[in-house]
C-alpha cells in the first residue's frame, strides 16, 4: 500500500528570455544570477495538496501552466518561488514513450522505456511477456520501433508503465495517442493505482477522462488556479467558460 | 546512491548509444579504429623521417598516442553535446542527468577496449616483447575513463547556457593535438619552461606517457599514476558538484 502525497506551496515558475549577448554573461546567468530579459510567469502562487488515492485531472487551455506545473512538481524546473514536497517514490510521465529510440527494437526499448520509468532489468525481465502480451505486439518484438504506428508505439509505453512503482505520479496527456479501446483497458490501471493510494495529477484535455476516472479536477488559467475540487462542479464551470 | 533501475538505465542507454554509432554505414564499429589508422597514416608519412627517426618503434609510439587521443576527444565532445543530443530525455524525464554523460563515457570506452587491444597486438607484431608491464596500461586506461568523465561532465553543464562551448572546445581539442606528443618526443619541446609546465599538467600527456612506458620500454610510473589519480578524483568531485548545482536548470535551457 502506497502512501504517495504531494504539498504545493505558493508554487511560482518564472521564465526569463534573456537576452545575454556574450558567453560568460550566459555562463553566469547559468548559476542563477538574474539577468535582462523578458520575464514570464508560468506558474503563479499556486498551493495544493494531493493526499493518497487521489487522482486529480489538471484541465486548462493551452499555454495555461498545465506542463510547466508538472514539470515544477517533478523537480525537472526549479521554482522561482514557494516549495514542492513529494512524498514517496515519484514517476513522472511526460506523455508516453518519451527516450524511446526508433532504430532499436521493440525488445530494448521496453527495456530503455522501463529503466527510464524507474524499474530495474530483473523486473522487466519478469514482466517482458505480460507488457508484449498486452501491448498485442508478439509479432514485432524484434522489429524496429519505426515500424510501429503511433498507436502501438502507445500501448507498448502503457503497458510497460502498468508496471511503475512509484507513490506518486505525474502524467502529461499520456492518453493524446490512444483508441477507446485502449482508453477502456488503461481504465484499470486508475482504478488499481487508486487502490493502492497513489497520489497521481493527470494533466488532460479530456474532460470525459477527468469526469470518468478522476476525484478531483484543478482548473488552471494563466497560471493561476481557477477551481479545485469535485470533478463534477469544476468541470461545469469550466464548460461554462468554454460556451459562454 | 544510486538506486539499481537507474544503475540499469545506464546500462541500458550506454548499449544504445553504442549500438547507435555508426550504425547505419558500411564498415559500422570499424570506423572507431579506421580514424586513428587512417591519421596514423598521414602523419607517419610526414614525421617518419623527422621525429620518427630519433623515436624507436615510431608507429606504435603515435598509435598509442592516438588511440588515447581519439578516446578523449570523441567521449569527451559526445559528452559536451549530450544534454541537447537527447533533449527529450534531459526535458521529459526525471533521473540523475549525469547518467546521459556517464553513458557516453561507458559507450565509448568499449571501442577504447578493442582499440588498446588491437594496439597491442599490433605492437608485437612489429617486434616489441610483450611483458607484465603491459598491464600498467589498464590503470592508465581507468584513469583516463575517469579524466574524459569528468571533463564530460563539467562541458555538459556548461553547454545548456551558451553553445558557444562546443566551437571553443574544438579549438581547445585542436591544441590539445599539438600541445600533447602524440606524434613527436616530449623533447621536442625543449628546455621551455612554458612547454614544460604545460606537458607536466596535461593529464591526456601522462596517461600517453605511462601507456608508452610500459609498452615500448616496459617501465612502471607509479607515482605519476597516483599523483594523476588524486587529480582526477578532485576533477570528478568539483566536476559532479557544479553538474548537480546547474542539474535543476537544464530542463528549461536545453
Amino acid at each position: 500500500m502506497s502512501s504517495g502525497r504531494i504539498l504545493a506551496t505558493s508554487l511560482s515558475k518564472e521564465f526569463v528570455e534573456r537576452s545575454d549577448s556574450t558567453v560568460l554573461q550566459r555562463l553566469v546567468g547559468a548559476f542563477g544570477v538574474r539577468g535582462s530579459g523578458r520575464q514570464r510567469l508560468a506558474v503563479c502562487d499556486v498551493s495544493f495538496e494531493v493526499g493518497p488515492g487521489e487522482i486529480v485531472g489538471l484541465i486548462g487551455y493551452n499555454g495555461a501552466g498545465k506542463t510547466t506545473l508538472l514539470k515544477t512538481l517533478s523537480g525537472l524546473y526549479a521554482p522561482t518561488a514557494g516549495s514542492v514536497e513529494i512524498t514517496g517514490r515519484l514517476v513522472f510521465l511526460a506523455g508516453l514513450g518519451i527516450g524511446m529510440i526508433p532504430n532499436l527494437s521493440v525488445k530494448q526499448n521496453a527495456y530503455i522505456y522501463g529503466t527510464i520509468c524507474g524499474l530495474t532489468r530483473r523486473r522487466i525481465e519478469q514482466v517482458f511477456d505480460q507488457v508484449i502480451e498486452w501491448a498485442e505486439l508478439s509479432s514485432y518484438v524484434s522489429a524496429p520501433l519505426r515500424t510501429l504506428s503511433q498507436g502501438m508505439k502507445a500501448r507498448l509505453a502503457f503497458a510497460v508503465a502498468q508496471h511503475i512503482e512509484a507513490d506518486v505520479i505525474l502524467l502529461d496527456e499520456a492518453f493524446a495517442a490512444g483508441d477507446r479501446r485502449f482508453r477502456i483497458r488503461s481504465d484499470d490501471f486508475f482504478e488499481r493505482s487508486r487502490r493502492q493510494g497513489r497520489a497521481m495529477i493527470v494533466s488532460t484535455h479530456s474532460l470525459e477522462f477527468v469526469e470518468r476516472t478522476c476525484t478531483r479536477a484543478l482548473w488552471l488559467r494563466k497560471g493561476e488556479i481557477v477551481a479545485d475540487g469535485a470533478p463534477e462542479l469544476v468541470l461545469a464551470r469550466y464548460l461554462e467558460e468554454q460556451n459562454g | 546512491m544510486y538506486q539499481r533501475s537507474q544503475i540499469d538505465l545506464l546500462r541500458e542507454l550506454a548499449i544504445a548509444q553504442y549500438k547507435l554509432k555508426d550504425q547505419s554505414t558500411v564498415f559500422g564499429f570499424l570506423w572507431s579504429f579506421l580514424h586513428p589508422l587512417a591519421l596514423l597514416l598521414v602523419l607517419f608519412v610526414f614525421f617518419n623521417g623527422g621525429f620518427g627517426g630519433q623515436i624507436e618503434h615510431y608507429p606504435i609510439y603515435m598509435l598509442l598516442g592516438l588511440v588515447h587521443y581519439t578516446h578523449f576527444a570523441n567521449t569527451t565532445g559526445a559528452a559536451l553535446r549530450t544534454l541537447r543530443d537527447m533533449r527529450e530525455l534531459t526535458a521529459e524525464a526525471v533521473f540523475p542527468k549525469e547518467l546521459l554523460v556517464f553513458a557516453n563515457v561507458v559507450s565509448g570506452s568499449i571501442e577504447f577496449v578493442i582499440s588498446m587491444a588491437i594496439c597491442l597486438g599490433l605492437a608485437a607484431a612489429a617486434g616489441v616483447p610483450p611483458s607484465a608491464a603491459w598491464l600498467w596500461v589498464l590503470p592508465a586506461m581507468a584513469l583516463q575513463l575517469l579524466l574524459a568523465a569528468w571533463v564530460g561532465l563539467g562541458l555538459a553543464s556548461l553547454y545548456p547556457f551558451a553553445g558557444d562551448i562546443d566551437h571553443i572546445y574544438q579549438i581547445v581539442l585542436r591544441m590539445l593535438f599539438f600541445g600533447t606528443p602524440i606524434f613527436y618526443d616530449s623533447k621536442f619541446l625543449g628546455n621551455s619552461p612554458l612547454a614544460q609546465t604545460a606537458l607536466e599538467i596535461n593529464p591526456l600527456a601522462q596517461m600517453i606517457g605511462i601507456s608508452r612506458d610500459a609498452v615500448l620500454h616496459g617501465e612502471l610510473r607509479p607515482g605519476v599514476l597516483a599523483v594523476f589519480t588524486a587529480v582526477n578524483l578532485a576533477g570528478g568531485v568539483v566536476a559532479l558538484w557544479l553538474f548537480k548545482k546547474l542539474e535543476p536548470r537544464f530542463a528549461e535551457n536545453v
